[in-house]
């Protein structure tokens, strides 16, 4: 039945061609960073292996979402939260990993790790579960999934994560944080943008429907696989530094 | 991005799920929340100037305020001889006054920094009256003696000056960063916020586009900066000891703008309660401005 649909995918279909696209690039993605594990030292390799999981993940489900959208037409929202709720906690699995070094403890992970979960979860309550369609369940679920990405901005940007990248005594490991940071505040921010954009969300009617698929798939390669990249840099020069030891 | 700013996006995205819950807030209660958050941390941001210009020049109490009282007087009289003129002149200090309290902070030199100001704050004015044209035409038009304030919109002047200004600004901000001036982390901070002042002026209605700037990116950075500044002064200066210094003004402040309010909700004075605020505002910038960039010149 896909091959059908295949087929006939129209040339202007700009949705069908970002998922196509997103499979495919998060799928090279994986392969590269799977891939580049042997190219640095030992204490880098964990970093890799979860830039690679989470390109992986993203690939997996861009599939799906593909499919999805070309048999509905309708926007794959189940498929992206269940992508969003196993890629997320992992990228700020990776801040732990880059501040490791520099002292991070579990605690931090986990703190991550939970607000994460808490923003995804109720984002997705907000979104899927407005069965009677009121505003303010929108909203109330919307503000409170906004405080989980509230606290991991504040803290890569001037809490635990910036202190200890701040601390950490690398040049490298200092920048590539702030890099990260930056895919946090801007690249993350598409996310409650689009969650405005939804049906009697504040921002309903800036973009069409269909344009939103587009943009989350643009904005999910880009902090998917230029987050894996920025990790990726640190490595590669932490490891020369020490190899040059 | 600063604690500034986070606060500043913080309570962007709060007004985002109001606005969602209402989209449209009635003027009353945009105005009574604006003020409430401008008592709290705008007026008292220049609540201490005289505190501010005494720790850097040797001048009495008495020659301070004889000073300070007299530029305010001045500028009412030039208020009642050209209003408009007024206006321009009040519109031009407080674009060189935000500019220089956004950009203070960094090693800029002296050759270029009141250019850069002026360019700073100018582009953050022209791009709030640029998105939010249309209220503030009806804005000024509902007093008769604001409707020539509107002149401000004839032949589309300040559209020109909107982007001129913006992209200088971008220019210069690069041009900074060419000559090292800024480092490539200040210059990507300060792009953000640029990017977000145009996007929350956009969004939003202009008394709370306007108030969320004051109030997060202007006040409680200069707020900060004087604490820093009188904490080194006077040794482990607490928070409230800090209170404390502000609240005279402040609530000195508050009595002469309810007097007025008052004089002019009972028309004993014959000036609407718009024009009597950008007047009220617009003497005391002048004074405060001046003794900010005083402030400024040992501030680093």
């Amino acid at each position: 039945m896909l091959l059908n649909v295949v087929q006939s995918i129209a040339p202007d279909n700009y949705v069908a061609f970002t998922f196509f696209i997103g499979y495919i690039a998060m799928l090279a993605a994986s392969v590269f960073f799977f891939v580049e594990r042997n190219s640095v030292s030992d204490k880098w390799k964990m970093s890799l292996l979860v830039s690679g999981l989470i390109t992986g993940i993203a690939a997996v489900h861009y599939y799906y979402m593909r499919d999805y959208n070309l048999v509905t037409g309708d926007s794959p929202t189940f498929f992206r939260y269940v992508d969003w709720i196993l890629t997320v906690p992992l990228m700020c699995v990776e801040f732990y990993l880059l501040t490791r070094l520099a002292g991070a403890t579990k605690s931090l992970l986990w703190k991550l790790i939970f607000a994460s979960t808490w923003m995804l979860v109720c984002g997705y309550i907000g979104e899927a579960f407005n069965v009677d369609g009121t505003t303010s369940h929108s909203v109330t679920w919307g503000v409170l999934s906004t405080l989980g990405y509230l606290y991991i901005l504040h803290s890569v940007w001037m809490g635990e994560v910036a202190g200890l990248a701040d601390s950490s005594g690398s040049e490298v490991v200092k920048k590539g944080v702030r890099y990260l940071a930056w895919f946090v505040l801007v690249g993350w921010a598409i996310y409650p943008v689009g969650y405005m954009c939804m049906d009697g969300g504040w921002l309903n009617g800036i973009f069409e429907a269909s344009t939103l698929d587009i943009w989350y798939n643009i904005a999910d390669a880009i902090n998917k696989i230029g987050f894996g990249l920025v990790v990726y840099t640190i490595a590669i020069s932490e490891s020369k530094k020490e190899l040059a030891k | 991005m600063n604690k500034f700013s986070f606060l500043y996006l913080t309570t962007c995205y709060l007004l985002a799920s109001i606005f969602t819950l209402n989209s449209h807030i009635d003027i009353s209660h945009q105005i009574i929340g604006s003020l409430f958050l401008i008592t709290l941390f705008g007026i008292p941001h220049g609540a201490i100037d005289n505190i501010i210009l005494k720790s850097e020049v040797k001048i009495s109490n008495l020659k301070f305020y004889t000073l300070y009282v007299s530029c305010i007087i001045i500028y009412i009289i030039t208020w009642f001889i050209s209003p408009i003129i007024s206006f321009y002149i009040f519109l031009l200090i407080s674009s060189y006054h935000f500019g220089e309290s956004q950009l203070a902070n960094y090693k800029i030199s002296n050759s270029n920094k009141k250019i850069v100001y002026l360019l700073w704050g100018v582009s953050l004015m022209s791009t709030l009256f640029y998105y939010n044209e249309v209220e503030l035409i009806n804005l000024f038009s509902s007093f008769n003696d604001t409707e020539i304030l509107n002149s401000l919109f004839y032949f589309n002047f300040f559209k020109i000056v909107f982007y001129v200004s913006n992209v200088l600004t971008f220019l210069s901000l690069l041009f900074l960063l060419l000559k090292n001036q800024i480092k490539a982390s200040i210059f990507k901070s300060e792009l953000f916020q640029l990017f977000l002042l145009h996007i929350t002026f956009y969004l939003f209605p202009v008394i709370i586009s306007f108030t969320l700037y004051f109030v997060f990116l202007h006040s409680l950075k200069v707020l900060s900066q004087e604490f820093n500044y009188l904490n080194i002064l006077y040794k482990n200066l607490s928070v409230s000891k800090f209170i404390i210094m502000l609240t005279p003004h402040t609530l000195l402040s508050l009595a002469f703008l309810s007097v007025f309010i008052y004089l002019s909700q009972n028309n004993i004075i014959n000036i609407s309660i718009l024009l009597l605020t950008i007047i009220g505002i617009s003497v005391i910038t002048l004074p405060h401005s001046i003794v900010m960039t005083k402030f400024y010149e040992k501030f680093k």
